[in-house]
Order: structure tokens, then sequence, then C-alpha cells
């Protein structure tokens, strides 16, 4: 269903953004006995420091926490984090999208700040995803997360019980999504393989570039050299690479990992006086769907398609193939790069499992996605995903991203969050 | 006055005796499928029980094999996104299709289905088959 759009009454900007490394808090020695207020409070603090700004400059906090009960043992933990950022008895709430939370948490604070209620918000995701925590005990007791549990809890909990899963899980409803792709544009299967395997060599790439990755250790050149393959295409395409869906393998897919991001907003005439020497990231467009999930089949996805057009009218952006110069995709499966750009008309129809071929979409390439690393090598904490890839962009366009940067710094971004559930959260973000 | 009823369950009591059931909009003859009580096509919400024709078209697949503490019960299968002759779309397992040939089923996409009714552990459920 068409969402009526308006504009928001005063222009709202990014100035600052802040995470945590993504790893294990009970294996990498940077994240070790944290529990989830060190890393919430860790990416606020980034994201304030980032500003120039202090926790008293703060109006209200939004908390992105998703498996707080299940992983957390804890409801609410809005009140309980406030003061760990200095913000004690300020507004705020947590709340939750699953997987594209963050752009939720940005859409919160933007819209806080541009209907004039306060003037400075920020939005903070927290998730630890490979451990849980122990009721009773003092929260940096865990126990490893066991896989059916994770799996149990990161996915079926996004299936609606009533009318979806018995009828499946979603990584295998989003493969069905690129299986219609590859049919509508008569592409086989080893080439529907292919394109994802290069998605993941490419993230793998960027992630080794990431110093924020801490679960990754090597390309997949080296990778697959130990398992007695020179190509790493045809590692990923044996027995090294288990299928979890048709045609889609583990390393074509995301795992979870455990971290936090932040982001701190403001009104745009504040934000020019504040930042000096760098391009202030304007909010200029944000969307929304939700949606059940088992009604979406074939490829583009409504979903999607409604929430980027909200973006665009919003943002004023015509003809996106031509206005976009960066776009940060929720790649928990390696096929969004094809699927999920198309629906944004960041390539055009068909066009994009060529570009992924052809390099297009490395950060050298002229249709760079997901520098970071994305959900797929850099990691995925679920409520802080995509704040990951938010700071990305801010980076990039702020020219700090080293040797993952974009040639031309880009001026226009779009921001896609995918949620269980499901969500499809959106953001166009502009410098000026 | 709003005239609730238990949807879910009266849903899941039709595959019981063997029904596949939808909600068809009185004012503009949309489907819900499975049964919502507002019509998502016209907002309407004067909807009446009727048997779906039980036919649609395969669009897409997947097989599930990602499998957590629930699914494992289950086992390995296929899954299908069919398109519901009356219109709405749908996820649920395809049966009875050979899990070495997605060769095959991808070859034949888009296909015809029959919907049927499968049973789970304690409840039944919407499932579909290839017509031959
Ligand atoms: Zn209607």
């Amino acid at each position: 269903m068409k969402t009526r759009i308006g504009q928001f009454a005063r222009s709202v900007s990014i100035i600052g953004v802040g995470v945590t490394p993504l790893g294990n808090v009970q294996v990498n020695p940077e994240l070790k006995d944290m529990t989830e207020r060190e890393l919430f409070a860790w990416a606020c603090m980034e994201a304030m420091e980032d500003a120039g700004l202090e926790a008293k400059d703060i109006d209200c906090l939004y908390v992105g926490h998703v498996f707080s009960e299940s992983h957390s043992g804890q409801i609410s933990t809005s009140g309980m984090f406030s003061r760990w950022i200095g913000m004690n008895e300020k507004p705020g709430f947590r709340h939750e999208t699953a997987c594209c939370t963050a752009v939720s948490g940005l859409r919160h604070a933007v819209l806080a700040v541009a209907s004039g209620m306060h003037d400075i918000a920020i939005s903070g995701c927290v998730d630890i995803n490979l451990s849980n925590a122990m009721i009773g005990l003092p929260p940096f007791n865990r126990t490893p997360a066991v896989f059916e549990d994770v799996l149990y809890d990161s996915n079926a909990l996004g299936c609606d019980q009533a009318y979806w899963y018995p009828g499946g899980e979603i990584m295998a409803f989003l493969e069905g999504a690129y299986i219609a792709y590859g049919k509508k544009y008569g592409y086989s299967l080893d080439q529907l393989i292919d394109a994802i395997s290069k998605c993941s060599i490419n993230s793998r790439r960027n992630a080794m570039n990431n110093p924020l990755a801490l679960l990754v250790s090597e390309n997949y050149d080296d990778e697959a050299k130990k398992f007695g393959f020179d190509d790493p295409m045809n590692y990923l395409k044996s027995k090294f690479n288990p299928l979890i869906g048709a045609i889609q393998g583990f390393k074509h897919t995301t795992g979870v990992a455990d971290g936090a991001s932040a982001l701190i907003v403001c009104p745009t005439d504040m934000a020019k006086k504040m930042i000096k020497g760098r391009p202030v990231v304007e909010i200029a467009g944000l969307g929304m769907t939700t949606s059940s999930g088992y009604q979406q089949p074939g490829s583009p996805m409504s979903f999607d398609i409604e929430s980027f057009a909200q973006s665009f009218t919003q943002a004023g952006i015509k003809d996106p193939y031509k206005e976009l110069d960066y776009m940060a995709i929720h790649d928990c499966c390696a096929q969004h790069y094809m699927t999920v750009t198309e629906a944004a008309g960041y390539f055009k129809p068909g066009e994009a499992l060529h570009a992924v071929m052809e390099g297009r979409i490395a950060p050298e390439g002229d249709k760079p996605v997901n520098t970071s690393g994305g959900r797929l090598n850099l990691g995925h904490p679920i409520a802080g995903a995509a704040g990951y890839e938010i700071a990305e962009a801010v980076w990039q366009m702020q020219g700090k991203c080293g040797n993952r940067q974009i040639k031309k710094q880009p001026e226009t971004v779009l921001i896609h969050g995918l949620g269980a559930g499901f969500h499809v959260a959106s953001a166009v973000l502009r410098a000026v | 006055m709003v005239k609730m009823q238990p949807y879910v369950k009266m849903w899941y009591d039709y595959l019981e005796e063997g029904k596949i059931m939808g909600l068809k909009c009185k004012k503009c003859g949309a489907y819900e499928f499975p049964p919502v009580p507002v019509c998502n096509s016209c907002s309407g919400t004067d909807l009446e029980w009727v048997e779906m024709k039980g036919t649609g078209k395969l669009i897409s697949f997947s097989i599930m094999q990602l499998m957590d503490k629930v699914q494992v019960k289950y086992g390995r299968r296929y899954i299908g996104q069919v398109q519901l002759t009356e219109g709405p779309a749908f996820t649920a397992t395809l049966e009875d299709f050979d899990l070495n040939k997605r060769e095959e089923l991808y070859d034949r996409l888009p296909a015809d289905v029959n919907l049927g009714i499968m049973q789970f552990d304690g409840f039944k459920f919407v499932s579909f088959k290839l017509k031959d």
C-alpha cells in the first residue's frame, strides 16, 4: 500500500557516529568480559566524541536492543542503560525491528528532532548474540550460544508463527527471491551461484581492510589455498561451503556477532555551525514498510520497492541510477547484492549480476556497495547491524575510509535495512 | 461493533476438516489468505469465509536445510513461493519432488501447483504439489 510522505518540519543531520569492533565477548580480547552495557556505552561515547558533544548536551535517547529478553535476560533496557552514557532521567525507550533496528533508531531520532520536540538525539543499538546471560548471576557470566538455539532466536522468532513458520525460515525465503530473479532474467543456477560467491569474496576483502572485523582472519584466496583450491570461486562451490538452501552456502550468508553502534542527530543549521572541515550528512529521506513476509513472491520485493519509494519521494530523488553514489544493503545473504540493489534502481533490472562479476561493487568500482565488509564478513550484531553501514557511509562521505575509500567521495547515499518480521527501513543521506 | 473471530484457530480447524479456507472481501472482491479481518486492498471489514480453489503457480523455491531446534523435526524439504489463483501469495512446503533435481525444478518455473494439506507435529498446514 502506498504511503503519504510529507517533509520534515526542519532539516536534520548526523553529527556523530560510533561503533565497537565486531566479535565475541567470550573470545576476542578487545571485547572480553563486556556486557551489553559496556558495548552500548562504548558506541555512544564514540559518537559523542565524534560529534564533539557531552552527554548533557543530548536531549533524548533511543535504545535498539533486539534480543534483550532471550540473550540478555532483561526487558526495558533503555532504563538500565541511560546512566551508562550519562543520560540518567533523559527521555527515551527501547525498541526493536530485528536486523533493521538501527535504521528504525535513526528514524526515531530524526523524527524527534525534525518535529522540534528535541534538538539533539542519540540512537544506540546493542546485542550480544554469541552467548547468553545466566539469569540470577551478574551479566558477565554467560554461556556460549548453541547453534540451533541461535538460529531459532534469530530466525524463527521473526517468522509469523501463525501463518509462516511451518512454511520455512527466513534465509530460505530470501533465497526464493533470488531464484525468481534468476528465472526472470534467464540466468542459470550456476551463474546465480557464481555471483553470490563473487559477492562473498568482495565482502571478505572489504572486511579484511576494516579493523572493526574481529571474526575474519584472511582473504578467500588464502583460505581457499589452505583447503587445496587455487580459485576461491571453486572453493566456495565445494563441500567446504555446505549448502543451507537450494544454492546458497554458509559462506554466502552472515554469521552473528556481538557489538554496538550509535549515531547522534541535530538540526542541520546547528550541525553546520558545529562541524567544520568535513561535509555535514543530512538525512534527506526516510522510508519504512511493515510486511508479514510470506506474501512476497518473486523479485524485486514490494516491501523493498515501497520503502525506497518513500525515501526517494522525501529526498526528491528522481533517477536513483544516476543520483546515488553509494548504496549500503542489509547483506545477511549475498543475493541481496542483486535483488535489493535492483529494487532500489541502483542497478538496472538484471544488471546487478553482471556488475558483481565485473567487480563494479568493489570500493574501486563505479557502483560500490557495502565497502565495510557488511554482514557477510564484518559481522552481524543484529540491533546494531545497519549502524555499521550508516557509520561507513558517513566515513565514506567524509573521506575517512583509508584503503576502503571510494575514489570520488560519495555525496548521495542510500541505506537499506531489512529486519525479520518483516520491516524494510531505508534512508537517503546527503552531503550538504 | 466489531465482531472479532478467532481467525487463526478457525483456519487451522478448517485444515483439520480438509478445507483450505480464506476470506473474500465483500466490498472489492479481493482475497485475504491466510485470513485477517481487514482487507489490505480496500480497507473493507466485511469479509466472508470461502474455500480456496486450491491452485496456483510456483514462482520460486528454496531447500530448507538450516534447521533450528523445532524445524529439525521436519527435515530437509523444498519450500515454494506460490501465487494462488485468487491472487494472494503464500510460502509453504513443496512436497514430492526429488531434492537432487533442483535444476529440473528451476527449469519448470513458473509451474502449476495444487494446494494440499500436510501433517506437522500436532497440526496441519498448507503445502504444494506440482501438477503433472
Ligand atoms: Zn476489499
